[in-house]
């Protein structure tokens, strides 16, 4: 599914540009070390946490995009790390459980 | 037996959460980081070879080692201690000037840091784990075009001036 697909179908607000990438599959997860352990290449990471070591985590892993939860919203400049990074990151008033839920039923999983 | 001749495929193993724990040398003002799976650690100050070391801080992070999918080789990342992407840094910083070379649009340098206080010795995370964790995260990525690169901590300018992301959990849950 494209990042721009699952804006629309989720009506997500992005943060930065929607670059061109495909999604394979989620990965929920607040802690950099679970992240690095757990996510999967193509994974959209779903998470509350907004510091910027999270970029330099989903990086590593090729995460290509970030849902930000709960309307949390990173810093100016966790947002141009991401930008460097082509990361495309989105913000939704959801919590976790709500748009996992959301997630499977437009056929992520 | 290990099968040197093998062109390794990494898996990752032993996944430990943990905590990296930082010292400080109180005389000198050298610092040590190692990683625990202590969630209680000593946090007394204590003096070794000339050394007096102070607890400084801590947070969660996660280590690893990585087995051959092909060989079954098994390399355990001991010298690795936590990892941490280069972003930008002064001219000083080997890391980062290296980071600048290369194709920003796909490249990425990480570096391997170890405990910090083998660099007295000119030591630092060996070759074998550098290489071996370039070669396991660039098995992970599927992005086309796009690299990793993991260098030893030694090329960084200097850690008190580090801009360097680290991979840890940082202030999100700690032993304190």
């Amino acid at each position: 599914m494209k990042l721009t697909e699952l804006r629309d179908k989720l009506s997500l607000n992005a943060l930065n540009e929607i670059y061109e990438n495909e999604i394979e599959g989620v990965f929920i997860s607040d802690m950099v070390s679970d992240i690095v352990a757990g996510a999967n290449s193509g994974n959209i990471l779903v998470t509350i946490q907004t510091h910027k070591n999270l970029i330099a985590t989903a990086n590593l892993v090729d995460v290509p995009a970030i849902i930000y939860v709960r309307d949390k919203k990173p810093a100016q400049d966790v947002i141009e790390l991401a930008n460097r990074a082509k990361i495309t990151l989105f913000t939704t008033n959801l919590d976790a459980w709500k748009l996992a839920i959301k997630l499977h039923e437009i056929g992520l999983k | 037996m290990a099968d040197t001749k093998c062109r390794h495929e990494w898996s990752i193993i032993n996944v430990r959460n943990g905590f990296l724990v930082t010292e400080g040398c109180m005389a000198t003002g050298e610092r040590a980081n190692f990683f625990t799976l202590e969630d209680n650690p000593h946090k007394d100050t204590y003096v070794v070879d000339g050394n007096l070391w102070r607890y400084l801080g801590n947070s969660q992070a996660v280590k690893f080692d990585l087995q051959c999918k092909k060989c079954g080789t098994v390399l355990k990342l001991n010298k690795t201690q936590a990892m941490a992407m280069v972003i930008e840094c002064t001219d000083e910083c080997r890391a980062a000037v290296y980071d600048q070379g290369l194709d920003p649009d796909t490249t990425w340098v990480y570096t391997a840091m170890c405990t910090e206080v083998e660099h007295k010795n000119g030591e630092c995370v060996p070759n074998e784990e550098t290489r071996a964790l370039t070669d396991y995260f660039n098995g992970r990525i599927k992005s086309r075009g796009k690299k990793v690169i993991f260098v030893p901590c030694i090329l960084l300018g200097g850690i008190d001036r580090c801009q360097a992301e680290i991979i840890a959990d940082v202030g999100l849950k700690d032993i304190d």
